[in-house]
């Protein structure tokens, strides 16, 4: 990566733009449907379609926009493309 | 206060220091409350020390945080922290209506009541990504300003302004209305002065607060909504598991929630069909609903312009996606208290409320039931209190005997009286007469019994369907379930309270500064003062606030599903023009007013069709009536037992695909994205200008094009550059 290189800023940020929008597919809508197959299932004493779209699903979604803010904040940095402040 | 020379981080620490020493008198406060309950002051007492004690606390904050402006002042522009801004964001999000009615839900639809909780957290995410920190390169002051510039001119502005004001308006009349419910609940006053006293509350805090001292008043308003969840929360999971966190505790009260559910039929207190099973996926709303909801809550969620506001506020773009992170934390922290709630609510009613005799029912439940939220046997305290009052005058004017009661009453009463069963009157008019003192929660023991009884149940077991429990009861009664003094409920009410709060300022505050910059400044009088625009958006607020007031009097509806209309207005209009915007240079202006009208007007127009005419609907736009479904939610929301009315399911049972029209936006929204997407195409590309527009606000380095313009402003008005 180059710093300074505005078009390569911009397809990485696309890049991880995208990643994260899979991601937050999977566990926002991906991960009920699921549940269904899981109906009777249990995990670790917990009835497993609840923990995944009640309890896995919401702190995954909590996890992912931290590690995004993290991985752009490094993105703006190696590009050259951060606030100055 | 804060007498600040050393720079950032003791500012922060100030910070800190202010707000501990908040939450401790707070928690002081509540100790003290919980004496004064034990020597006897009574409940509604206590209701208004409570609500003085948090609209001082917040006013303290509001005038705080002008004394720290001016510290900040000195010392340069730093702003609001992302950890702070995060949590003022998670406040003014959580709406009056949503932390009263959620454990409520997820109680009624069981496994499908957490689309809630999936679709209000997940939009946080396309938030970050999508839309906050180009929004805040741009530095806008309103949604409208950002879609104005970007689209070239006033038809998007004016077709913003007109969907901002909807969604707020739908959305600031559930605040307003949820506020008239507490406070006429708590603090016994009628409907329409409680209703009166929030509108008052909530401009005159808006009026002089201001963006900056409200967001510290907010971050005092997140703290009372957070302690009010985890005291209740802890105490239970401790005394029921032992662990400190209901989080992780309430797994196990899951499992045995499904165990009491099979011990129930087997039992013979309840038929298969007559309840959810808690931990069915796809039981109530069904797989179609169930995601089209937590679609529209996250575009919504991601759509909706005073949430978006917050985010023009941080200090960097690199804050506006840290203050993003953190608001969904502190949404997600008070959100996963619903599902535990409901959880341990229901493992109480099915293990200790249903079977047992009707005339020993737990204490907590004659409570509730003398506040008229919880029903047995179709009476309520609340109702056999009044019945009292009118037998022990028929009985002061000669009345015998039961049969003799009705004669001497006035023709309301009569009627009301009339429709007891024989039994269930001979049981008052008894009770009466043998003791004039005794208490209401006795008599309506004795009434119940005799109820059972009549009904043929001689065994006088609950059986399930003959309890009844408001929604909003479900946490309101939480404190008092796990055994803690009811002054707790007092505390409950006042994070209610504090949610609509801060709601309704986040709202009024959009709608202000879009009608004062927009409408006035930007549209009518380009030349207008600082100070003049100040004004005209003030006499605005007051003009928005007082007509949602009016129509919370009429009594609208169900809250929970009013605020998915908003999100589902929202998300349909605003959606598609924000994320092409920033992620599609080719957009142009006629895609965005096409698109924006287009998304909207379907949403809007499938909303009207279905609520007001689905015969029609049914007819000529070949939809079907819908089984179940969200309309089961508006059946015991607490506004239809409280205001006595109950309220006809609101969510209209007619749709495509049985689909409910709690989430137009699953329609609206790709509507206005493919509109918006088609229209681009066949019209000119953007002007050069307007793409270096849009590669300027996708590079956080520089300053941001509304920095600029307001330098240039300030040229115009004071002749020079200051400072």
């Amino acid at each position: 990566m180059v710093r300074g290189d505005r078009a390569g800023y911009w397809r990485a940020t696309r890049r991880l733009m995208l990643a994260v929008v899979v991601l937050w597919l999977a566990f926002g809508i991906g991960a009920t449907l699921v549940a269904a197959d899981l109906a009777t299932a249990l995990f670790l004493g917990w009835p497993a379609a609840w923990m995944l779209a009640g309890l896995i699903s919401p702190l995954a979604m909590v996890g992912l926009v931290f590690w995004f803010a993290d991985r752009q904040d490094r993105l703006d940095r190696d590009y050259g493309m951060a606030e100055e402040d | 206060m804060v007498s600040n020379t050393s720079g950032r981080s003791s500012f922060v620490d100030d910070l800190a220091r202010v707000y501990w020493t908040y939450a401790l008198s707070f928690a002081a406060f509540v100790m003290l409350a919980a004496i004064l309950e034990q020597v006897g002051v009574p409940n509604r007492v206590l209701g208004y020390l409570f609500v003085f004690f948090t609209l001082g606390a917040y006013a303290t904050i509001g005038v705080l945080a002008r004394t720290m402006q001016v510290a900040e002042f000195y010392v340069g522009a730093r702003r609001i922290p992302g950890f702070y801004n995060g949590m003022a964001t998670a406040a003014s999000w959580i709406s009056g209506a949503m932390f009263l009615a959620l454990p409520g839900v997820m109680f009624t639809l069981g496994w499908d009541g957490l689309a809630f909780i999936l679709g209000l957290g997940g939009g946080f995410v396309l938030i970050a990504v999508l839309i906050a920190p180009y929004l805040r390169k741009f530095g806008a002051y309103t949604v409208p300003d950002f879609l104005a510039l970007r689209f070239g001119g006033w038809p998007a502005r004016l077709v913003a302004v007109v969907i901002l004001l909807c969604c707020s308006f739908a959305y600031l009349t559930a605040q307003i209305y949820a506020t008239g419910i507490i406070a006429a609940r708590f603090l016994s006053i009628e409907f329409e002065t409680a209703v009166a006293i929030a509108l008052v509350t909530m401009v005159i805090s808006t009026v002089l607060g201001g963006m900056r001292s409200l967001t510290w008043s907010q971050v005092a308003q997140y703290i009372i909504i957070a302690i009010a969840l985890l005291i209740p929360a802890i105490v239970t999971s401790l005394e029921l598991y032992g662990n400190p966190l209901p989080q992780i505790a309430y797994g196990e009260a899951l499992t045995e929630i499904a165990r009491l559910e099979t011990d129930m039929v087997l039992g013979g207190l309840a038929q298969p069909g007559e309840f959810t099973p808690h931990l069915q996926p796809f039981a109530t709303l069904g797989e179609r609903n169930f995601i089209a909801l937590a679609v529209c809550l996250m575009f919504g969620t991601a759509s909706l312009p005073h949430l978006l506001m917050r985010f023009f506020t941080t200090r960097s773009v690199r804050q506006s996606r840290s203050s993003v992170a953190w608001a969904l934390l502190f949404v997600v922290l008070v959100l996963s208290f619903a599902p535990v709630y409901a959880a341990f609510a229901k493992l109480e009613i099915y293990g200790a409320v249903i079977g047992a005799n009707v005339a020993a029912l737990p204490d907590w439940v004659a409570t509730y039931s003398g506040l008229g939220l919880v029903e047995v046997y179709g009476l309520t305290a609340e109702a056999v209190t009044a019945h009292m009052a009118a037998v022990s005058a028929a009985i002061a004017a000669g009345a015998g005997e039961a049969g003799a009661v009705a004669a001497r009453l006035d023709a309301s009463a009569a009627a009301a009286w009339n429709g007891l069963a024989a039994p269930v009157q001979a049981a008052i008019f008894n009770a009466l007469d043998e003791s004039p003192t005794v208490a209401a929660n006795d008599v309506w023991r004795r009434a119940v019994l005799a109820a059972a009884v009549a009904s043929g149940n001689f065994s006088a077991r609950l059986p399930l369907a003959e309890f009844h429990i408001a929604r909003d009861a479900i946490l309101i009664a939480a404190p008092e379930i796990s055994g803690l003094p009811f002054v707790f409920a007092g505390v409950v009410a006042a994070a209610a309270l504090a949610a609509a709060l801060s709601t309704a300022n986040a709202l009024l505050l959009a709608v202000a500064n879009t009608m004062g910059h927009d409408i006035y400044y930007r549209t009518l009088d380009p030349e207008a003062s600082t100070a003049k625009r100040l004004a005209v958006s003030r006499a605005f607020l007051i003009v928005i606030a007082t007509g949602a007031a009016w129509l919370a009097m009429h009594r609208p509806g169900d809250l929970i599903t009013l605020v998915a209309w908003a999100f589902s207005l929202a998300a349909s209009g605003f959606f598609p023009a924000l994320l092409l915007g920033i992620w599609w240079k080719r957009a142009n202006s006629w895609g965005a007013v096409a698109g924006m009208i287009a998304g909207f007007g379907t949403a809007l127009g499938l909303l009207l069709v279905t609520e007001i005419a689905p015969d029609f609907a049914i007819d000529v736009l070949a939809m079907t009536p819908i089984a179940g479904g969200p309309g089961a939610l508006a059946d015991q929301s607490a506004e239809a037992v409280l205001t006595g009315a109950r309220i006809a399911p609101s969510a209209a049972p007619v749709g495509w695909f049985g689909l409910s029209n709690i989430a137009t936006a699953i329609v609206g929204m790709p509507v206005g994205l493919l509109v918006m997407l088609v229209v681009s195409l066949v019209t000119p590309a953007p002007a050069a200008a307007l793409r270096a527009f849009v590669d300027d606000i996708r590079l956080p380095r520089g300053r941001s094009h509304m920095e600029e313009e307001r330098a240039a402003e300030r040229v115009r008005e004071f002749g020079r550059q200051p400072g």
